[in-house]
């Protein structure tokens, strides 16, 4: 039962920081039908940030905490150069354009930080300095907890934004329908980058999880984890918020149980083998719409 | 007029890719090697120079190391070590023969740049000259890709630093101066069952490498026959997530933890054992050397890793060691392939000396009873030619390695 319960917690952390980087594709797909593959390297762009910035801040004197500012600005500062430079040039070229721009963006970024910071592991400093919560016997580590509320606020407040004000109502208009959506006075262009943005700087809170959690870092991460984290979207049906919060969750919980209860070795088999299984039987994902694709 | 260029370029190429290919056996290629290797230069070109003398008063060896790629540091630093030992020998009076003495001369330094086909390319190149021996390489595909061949030719290869279990069943001529991962698993074992006291191990493992699960193996064997408790965990080598082994290590009350795996994963393993409530030891292998403890200061408290020598120890052949080499060379390539390069050569020159014959077939018999001491530690071989040798424990002290203790050895 103490087992269960740390691995819950385990598999929250995990399922957090996938759907926080689930959010960035299901956003940008939702928009403009774009599988941004670029968002993985968005999220090492932020670690490598926090690298720097967390020891600045502490000779500054300034609380490390803020150092997660700095790796917003940097990653938000990422994803909208990368959305006009790369994307927007090619809006319009096709979907096939569209995903090769993205893969090539990929490479540059993972290039770039081998040449930045080559192919030593980094461990980043810690931000949060928080001694082990224990319950009996279980022990759950402080930051790991706090990461993990300031993930679930960040989703929260996500939700309210995009249902509640006027850009958040434009971000699910365009979608629907583009055309309409210019006829009646939505600047689409500037909805885009905003999604971009919006999409970057979750990316730097998953960055912020990430390190909290795995404190090393390497020019690689962005690969496996953007790719987990897109199966992720998928699983939720990519396009939708929740769907891709959940499908998060889902996932890292799926593969934490996997990993303790099954065989460890084999959890990304299994994982993955569950993902066909729900795609058979829901071919657009947990919460997707079968009417989204127009013609 | 580009076209001219272009071929002037070209040729230009050419002539530096012919001269810095290893495999050539033309006599203009030896200095054309070590002239790509940088600081390699001046003791293989004044050795081509005595090699082209070749009055019989040299005895001669190839050297071949990781001068470029991924383990350039440690090429570096074999290259170094090299340089230091021949000339720390031979203004000693070289190799003492009955009452003659011999220069000892590298002939050539090759580079394999980590890549068993160019491994073997270097080998040939070595081969082309009056060599006895063979001193390299660095990672095990390199040394098993020429060993037989070497074997087949009658030369004495002695690796300063693979530590594969299959090398040195190759042949009676193949030699390692490190420990083999064979004898590195039950040195883990020993030590967490005697110093540690472990009464219940969580062997952690990445079932998709060799040097783990060769580890795991062998350290499974040792508490089989001790009859010690452990429990398996599996992991695969790119995992970041440990959380789920090392709470089931916790659930199931392991006081101690294995983890034979590389650098990279160290930390995030250590830290989210320490995270889960895990306060007992972890313990890892050689593989373990060089990994960032930054921001982990506390989590590595008790974690141990084996290594094939510790800088600070006290011992006065590494204290020598530690000063001459940083006089001549800085500390940056200072790193445990410097001192087993160092080392080999020693103990090649013992091994002629006791053989007292210039013949790799009576040297090899030689080596093979031979009981050498150096920097890295007492060295005999068993009937394979894997020495029987001591393994050094290494600690963390706010984040940086201490020496702790010693395990192991023949003596």
């Amino acid at each position: 039962m103490l087992l269960f319960l740390q691995s819950l917690a385990n598999g929250l952390n995990l399922g957090s920081i996938y759907a926080l980087t689930a959010l960035g594709y299901t956003m940008v797909y939702g928009i403009i039908r774009m599988l941004n593959f670029a968002h993985g390297d968005f999220i090492m762009v932020g670690g490598f940030t926090l690298f720097y910035t967390v020891p600045l801040m502490d000779s500054l004197g300034i609380p490390k905490p803020f150092a997660i500012i700095i790796a917003v600005i940097v990653c938000v500062t990422v994803g909208v150069a990368t959305e006009q430079i790369a994307y927007k040039p090619v809006r319009g070229h096709g979907s096939m354009t569209a995903l090769i721009t993205a893969l090539g963006m990929s490479l540059i970024l993972e290039n770039l930080a081998l040449v930045l910071f080559g192919t030593t592991p980094r461990n980043v400093a810690a931000m949060f300095d928080l001694p082990n919560i224990t319950f009996g016997s279980i022990s759950l580590p402080g930051k790991t907890l706090l990461t993990l509320g300031i993930g679930i606020v960040t989703m929260v407040l996500l939700m309210i934004f995009v249902q509640k004000t006027s850009i958040g109502k434009s971000m699910r208009a365009v979608p629907e329908d583009r055309t309409a959506s210019t006829l009646v006075g939505i600047n689409v262009d500037r909805v885009i980058t905003i999604t971009f943005a919006i999409g970057s700087g979750l990316a730097a809170i998953a960055s912020m999880m990430y390190v909290t959690s795995y404190v090393s870092i390497k020019n690689e991460l962005g690969i496996a984890l953007g790719l987990k984290a897109f199966v992720a979207a998928i699983l939720g049906g990519i396009g939708s918020i929740p769907g891709a919060m959940i499908g998060g969750l889902l996932l890292g919980l799926i593969e934490i149980f996997v990993k303790v209860y099954l065989f460890p070795a084999w959890y990304e088999a299994i994982t993955y083998g569950l993902l066909i299984v729900v795609l058979l039987v829901r071919p657009a994902g947990l919460l997707g719409r079968k009417d989204n694709e127009k013609v | 007029m580009k076209k001219r260029i272009a071929s002037a370029l070209m040729a230009g190429a050419l002539a530096v890719s012919a001269l810095t290919a290893c495999g050539g056996s033309s006599s203009s290629a030896p200095a054309a090697t070590t002239a790509a290797s940088g600081s390699a230069d001046t003791t293989a070109a004044a050795a081509a120079d005595a090699a082209a003398a070749a009055d019989g008063d040299t005895i001669q060896f190839g050297m071949i190391a990781p001068m470029t790629g991924p383990h350039a540091l440690y090429g570096e630093a074999a290259s170094n070590a090299t340089d230091l030992a021949l000339k720390e020998i031979n203004e000693a009076g070289g190799i003492k023969i009955g009452d003659k003495s011999y220069t000892f001369e590298c002939a050539v330094k090759c580079d394999d740049k980590s890549d068993s086909t160019e491994a073997i390319s270097a080998y040939n190149n070595c081969a082309s000259y009056p060599i006895v021996a063979v001193i390299g390489s660095y990672a095990s595909s390199c040394t098993k890709s020429y060993s037989e061949t070497a074997q087949n030719d009658g030369i004495i290869v002695i690796t300063p630093q693979s530590t594969n279990a299959s090398i040195c069943v190759i042949g009676d001529y193949i030699f390692r101066t490190c420990f083999s991962d064979a004898a590195q698993g039950p040195a883990m074992a020993q030590f967490l069952d005697e110093k540690i006291g472990a009464k219940k191990t969580a062997i952690i493992y990445a079932k998709d490498q060799d040097y783990c699960s060769g580890l795991y193996e062998a350290i499974a064997e040792y508490f089989d026959e001790k009859g010690a408790e452990y429990v398996v965990y599996e992991c695969t080598s790119t995992d970041t997530d440990y959380s789920a082994q090392v709470s089931k290590a916790v659930a199931e009350g392991c006081d101690a933890i294995a983890y034979p795996n590389y650098l990279d994963t160290v930390p995030m393993l250590v830290q989210q054992a320490r995270a889960a409530g895990f306060e007992g030891a972890i313990i890892g292998g050689d593989g373990w050397d060089g990994a960032d403890t930054t921001g982990l200061e506390k989590e590595f408290e008790n974690t141990y890793y084996l290594n094939h020598l510790d800088f600070a120890d006290t011992d006065e052949k590494v204290q020598n060691f530690v000063t001459t080499y940083s006089d001549a060379y800085g500390t940056d390539s200072l790193v445990a392939t410097a001192s087993l390069y160092y080392d080999t050569i020693y103990m090649l020159k013992q091994a002629i000396e006791e053989a007292g014959s210039t013949d790799p077939a009576v040297i090899k018999d030689a080596l093979a009873k031979i009981g050498f001491d150096g920097v890295t530690g007492h060295v005999e071989f068993d009937e394979n030619g894997d020495p029987i040798k001591a393994f050094t424990i290494e600690t963390y002290k706010d984040g940086a390695v201490t020496y702790f203790d010693k395990v192991g050895g023949a003596n």
